[in-house]
């Protein structure tokens, strides 16, 4: 099949009568099944067909052969779904063997709004567990591989979400960002990556991972499409208190409106403390040469001073492990998730627990003592608090530097996607990877990685944009016009 | 600065009730300290009269009316609750001997 990169694509294939719901997800099923990516934990076949089926009825029957583009604006369309979100009665691991058999009986409310607007679940997507890890080598259930180069990482958390939409395992995709687990693996893996602004879409169903850091967002292969999806899902839920009541705009059309000669006049601020030494010369190029386009077409570029980014990954890693710790100890093996025999045999409560909550992954063990140690009687305001005040710092920088800028941009990451096993045996080494996405997620700011180009082995580098908290407006505008720039998605 | 050895490792992995081998003590002692040792950086920032920013959001949290909502239940009309529980006898969970 040949590549249909856009939900508009698509759409116009539905309304020709050459392709319809059905097929479409018959052949991405094919695809999955005959890649060696490692993508996919779990697919739910049966129940994607069956929401395929019926809505192929309904096209013919229904709706007279048109798609209802308004009606039910992601009619027909495929997705993946990071294993970190809940599907009513679809197995959910959060690629944790302590989630091994669990299958929640509540859907996310994300899920729940792109579903109602026309999509296909096509099943759920590999991760690094409980969404902790620069680079998809943290799954239970194995590596994710990059989806064009098979001895580099896809990046993570999101990796298999990346490597999915790349190489066209399903149209888009969910994936969720805490410190850069969707820009990252965007970036590394050639697509649009998406993450909102804190509260703007629903964390219902999102097994929580750090709850003031966590968000849900798009990863497609447009940055029309991150918008459409983007717009779907946004919106206040009763279920999460911490869900935004905010206009949510019609960003798409903000999209398909915006000309590259819109870049006249935008101010696109450019943080020096994010090209420090240490950045590899082609994205350092590769970045610096879509500044000076964006210039030339008149964007006023103006260089800004965010002073506390060199603190960004101290700082994630109190505040992520502190909340992580928490988050994780409803891990008792009493309620759901797995009880491995072993348990049974112990002794007492503390020696039950212990045995069941052995089977977290290496990685989760070590941020879940790291956190426990930070929240700890004699550390906690050293530490955790000490932070928390930081974060404080970083925020207000953000807010300094928006009274001067729409818009920010920087790499997403310092380098292209690294070799397997490359960091995997020092973990702060592998923290440094997030140094660039990390701080607009402790000030809680939309950001996006944009495809701008290849470095010499052909591994994509991606852009980094941010804007201030609640303007996803000028993001998509701004992150369109870069598209368009690179020559991406027409 | 905070000496991370196996005894703090070990203390600290009971709080947690995490199960660690001698090898992940070992392990977890190397990369915990050199994770610390990268955040004492903070020590350096000035911080006084800086309100920490504990949460994700300004202000405080929308409240819901206190009502009561039906809870789901399968078509025999059990809890869908316990569908997820590792093991359920008659409406409940059925927690290991040791608990109850």
């Amino acid at each position: 099949m040949q590549e249909l990169k856009t939900i508009r694509q698509i759409h116009d294939a539905f309304d020709s009568g050459v392709l319809t719901p059905s097929d479409l997800t018959r052949n991405y099923f094919e695809t999955i099944k005959s890649s060696q990516h490692n993508a996919w934990i779990t697919l739910c076949e049966r129940r994607a067909l069956q929401q395929a089926e019926e809505l192929t009825n309904d096209l013919t029957y229904k709706h007279g052969g048109k798609v209802p583009r308004s009606a039910l604006p992601l009619f027909g369309i495929p997705l993946g779904i990071k294993d970190v979100l809940t599907i009513d009665g679809v197995r959910t691991t959060c690629a944790s063997k302590m989630l091994d058999n669990y299958v929640p009986p509540y859907t996310a409310t994300a899920v729940v709004k792109l579903e109602a607007a026309g999509a296909i679940s096509l099943g759920k997507l590999n991760m690094d567990e409980f969404a902790m890890g620069s680079s998809n080598e943290n799954s239970a259930y194995g590596t994710v591989l990059h989806p064009t180069h098979s001895d580099r990482v896809p990046g993570g958390s999101s990796g298999g979400s990346g490597t999915a939409v790349a190489a066209d395992h399903c149209l888009a995709a969910l994936g969720t960002d805490t410190g850069g687990s969707i820009r990252l693996p965007a970036s590394f893996c050639g697509i649009v990556g998406m993450k909102p602004t804190y509260g703007r879409i629903s964390r219902y169903g999102q097994i929580a991972f750090a709850s003031s850091l966590d968000q849900i967002g798009p990863m497609t292969k447009s940055v029309e499409d991150a918008a459409l999806l983007c717009q779907v899902m946004a919106g206040v839920d009763a279920k999460d208190s911490t869900s935004a009541e905010i206009e949510v705009d019609n960003w798409q059309q903000t999209v398909l409106e915006t000309r590259v000669s819109d870049a006249k006049g935008l101010r696109v601020g450019v943080p020096q403390e994010y090209f420090i030494d240490g950045i590899d010369v082609e994205v350092r190029n590769a970045i610096e040469g879509m500044i000076q386009k964006l210039k030339d077409q008149g964007a006023e570029i103006v260089p800004v001073s965010l002073p506390h980014t060199q603190y960004a990954v101290s700082t994630y890693y109190v505040i992520a492990v502190s909340e992580a710790s928490s988050n994780l100890s409803r891990y008792d093996g009493v309620r759901f998730g797995v009880r491995p025999p072993e348990a049974m045999q112990a002794a007492n409560l503390l020696d039950f627990y212990k045995k069941v909550r052995g089977n977290f992954g290496a990685e989760v063990k070590r941020r879940i003592i790291l956190g426990t140690f930070a929240l700890s009687s004699g550390f906690y305001d050293a530490y955790y608090r000490k932070a928390a005040q930081v974060r404080r710092l970083m925020r207000t920088d953000f807010e300094n530097a928006f009274q001067k800028v729409d818009v920010m941009v920087s790499p997403v990451a310092p380098t292209t996607a690294f070799k397997l096993g490359e960091k995997s045996k020092d973990p702060l080494t592998m923290y440094l990877t997030d140094i660039f996405t990390i701080p607009a997620s402790m000030a809680g700011l939309p950001a996006m990685s944009v495809p701008v180009g290849n470095d010499h082995q052909g591994l994509s580098i991606g852009m980094h944009l941010f804007a201030p908290r609640f303007n996803e407006t000028v993001l998509f505008k701004a992150g369109r016009i870069v598209e368009l720039l690179a020559g991406g998605a027409k | 600065m905070i000496d991370v050895n196996e005894t703090l490792i070990q203390k600290v992995a009971d709080l947690a009730r995490l199960e660690l081998s001698e090898a992940e003590i070992r392990e977890y002692a190397s990369s915990i300290g050199g994770i610390l040792k990268h955040v004492e950086q903070l020590n350096s920032v000035s911080t006084e009269g800086v309100e920490p920013m504990y949460y994700g959001i300004d202000g405080s949290l929308r409240l819901r009316e206190d009502l009561v909502q039906p809870m789901a239940v399968k078509e025999d009309g059990k809890p869908r609750i316990l569908e997820t529980a590792p093991e359920s006898i008659h409406d409940g969970f059925k927690v290991p001997p040791m608990i109850g």
